[in-house]
């Protein structure tokens, strides 16, 4: 069996004439969250792209399970691998219940139907999120964390077993973050799926993640554990800052408690 | 469906007939329910014969159509361009059809509408048909970098449009007088001079646009998510995105070629349809396009009664009550 969900080979990608990335080499775990960070501009959000079909890369091959992605219907890969960009937009209006039934449409036709497996589906995939109870309101009149919820409840009726998602704590508060992100945590753990997401918030990516990726001008600095790879030096060169860095009391992830910027 | 739709779309439907009674009877010579309906089943006398089947049903025909065919593509191009002011008016859409029809009516020099030969006006939607495609091709073209981007399609629309119009314009100074009253009754949208025939060349290509519309209604509501999220539900956005804008296209330029240009129609519509049934485009479309077709229909029978004998292009009417909507939505949305 292969372990790892995401293959990346000699990936180039570039907006108009500008290389974000060139030549990178990345494998993404299965059924570990890895996140993948690094300063503003460094690529991360044109690798997600590139993933997930977004941004056709000059070259280069990204496959998932085994196959590459420019060979598959786009349909098909739509139930092996959800996204969930950074900052989705839904028309006003919109019931959740209505946004969340969407993650089935890879598996409809044009003119069938919600079957009764769909529903199911859409059900279970709110309650996991903790939003039923407001299955039945419009998605603008809830809050930031909830809204997200929702849009996560989306993509996980998707029912696929990777889960990519840009930056999904951006605009909410601490707690929110931390809501969102056990989810997703919870998520990895008791339904097997393959997390990749971008983070900006170092220590929170250091709390969650299985896996961590530092990336800076499109080239993997460090990969590994946590534990492994934070330290000042990768912090040094990924940043450019200086870094104090503790394990936590539990001794399992660590956190940076003060940061300076490196002279 | 839902109750709620269900209610909506027969109260729409009630309301939709009750404008096509109030039609039938108003006009310069008006008729009572019984004298209508009585002509309906084939027992009228010769002059409500004529004023019923032969001017102002076809007319009220071609009125839902059109309400239909513009709120329909109203409803496609708010979705593919994730613009709530989206309409074929404003894209430009319209003005390459008006182009090709302004030039065919003044090479054909003849009499407006009624005594043009029929190949003529067999040609009109084919003109009205090419030349929006032409020019929506031409705004595609122009703002396709690496898939086609909403925001630079729309406004590439707006430019070419208001090129175009200058052009429609500076042709009709050179106009004769006649023509030029002809061109600028037709750019302004009117329904005068309606008869079965014009109905037979639109409708097949009405309908059928409107069921595509409808067959991907599902399309539509992931396609309104924005591209990123349609990607990854596992929609080819660009090729969905060409054939929607095409539907489009076909429905605008259809009403184009027998009712002139008539903004609004395409924006009103699908959002008080919106704000009744909500975004999700199996409700929509068809509230949309009965919404649409009262629009139109009240406001045509105004047109032509209000300052009877003369007639008002039911696209001023359109854009009378269109313009104080079309502001309120941007104070809302803002």
């Amino acid at each position: 069996m292969n372990s790892y969900n995401i293959e990346i080979n000699d990936l180039q990608a570039s907006y108009e004439d500008n290389i974000i990335i060139d030549s990178l080499d990345l494998k993404i775990p299965k059924n570990k969250v890895t996140m993948i960070i690094g300063s503003n501009g460094c690529g991360k959000s044109t690798l997600l792209k590139c993933i997930s079909r977004l941004l056709i890369p000059d070259k280069g091959q990204i496959s998932i399970n085994g196959s590459e992605i420019k060979k598959r219907a786009s349909k098909e890969l739509a139930k092996t691998m959800a996204v969930l960009p950074q900052s989705p937009s839904a028309p006003g209006g919109l019931l959740v219940r209505e946004l969340v039934s969407y993650g089935r449409f890879p598996y409809q036709k044009p003119m069938g139907g919600l079957k009764k497996d769909d529903m199911e589906i859409i059900n279970r995939s709110m309650e996991v999120t903790g939003i039923i109870e407001y299955a039945d309101r419009p998605l603008d009149s809830l809050s930031g964390g909830q809204r997200q919820r929702a849009w996560i409840a989306m993509v996980l009726a998707q029912e696929t077993e990777i889960l990519i998602l840009d930056e999904p704590t951006t605009y909410l508060d601490i707690s929110h973050q931390l809501e969102i992100l056990t989810l997703l945590k919870e998520l990895n753990e008791k339904f097997n799926r393959t997390v990749v997401m971008v983070l900006h918030e170092l220590n929170n990516a250091a709390k969650f993640a299985d896996h961590l990726i530092g990336l800076k001008s499109g080239n993997v600095v460090f990969e590994g554990s946590p534990k492994a790879v934070v330290n000042c030096e990768n912090l040094r060169i990924l940043y450019g800052v200086n870094s104090s860095i503790q394990l936590d009391s539990t001794g399992t992830y660590p956190v940076c408690v003060d940061f300076q910027l490196a002279k | 469906m839902g109750r709620k739709t269900f209610v909506i779309l027969i109260i729409t439907a009630a309301v939709l007939s009750a404008s096509i009674i109030f039609s039938l009877s108003s006009g310069s010579y008006s008729l009572r329910l019984d004298e209508i309906i009585r002509t309906l089943i084939g027992r009228g006398n010769p002059l409500s014969n004529t004023i019923v089947m032969q001017l102002r049903l076809p007319r009220i025909f071609i009125a839902i159509l059109v309400g239909a065919s513009l709120s329909t593509a109203g409803c496609i191009l708010q979705s593919i361009l994730g613009n709530p002011l989206a309409e074929p008016g404003i894209i430009g859409m319209n003005s390459g059809a008006a182009l090709a029809v302004v030039l065919l009516i003044s090479s054909s020099s003849s009499a407006y509408y009624d005594s043009i030969g029929i190949y003529t006006m067999m040609l009109l939607p084919i003109a009205s048909i090419a030349g929006s495609f032409l020019v929506t091709a031409l705004i595609y073209v122009l703002s396709v970098k690496k898939g086609a981007n909403p925001a630079r399609l729309t406004l590439t629309g707006v430019g070419i449009s208001a090129g175009i119009n200058a052009f429609i314009a500076l042709y009709q100074l050179t106009m004769s007088k006649g023509d030029y009253n002809r061109a600028l009754t037709w750019i302004s949208g009117s329904l005068w001079g309606s008869n079965w025939l014009f109905f037979g060349i639109i409708a097949p290509a009405a309908a059928v646009s409107i069921g595509f519309a409808m067959y991907n209604s599902k399309l539509l509501d992931v396609i309104r998510l924005g591209r990123e999220t349609a990607v990854g539900l596992g929609v080819d956005v660009d090729k969905k995105q060409k054939s929607l804008l095409g539907i489009a296209l076909v429905l605008s330029a259809a009403s184009t070629a027998v009712a002139g240009n008539i903004s609004f129609l395409g924006l009103m519509g699908p959002h008080i349809a919106n704000r009744l049934v909500g975004p999700v485009h199996i409700r929509k479309i068809p509230v949309a396009a009965g919404i649409s077709s009262v629009l139109i229909l009240l406001a045509d029978t105004a047109s032509r009664t209000m300052f009877s004998p003369l007639e008002v292009p039911v696209g001023i009417t359109v854009s009378i009550l269109g313009v104080p909507y079309f502001i309120y939505l941007m104070l809302k949305e803002a």
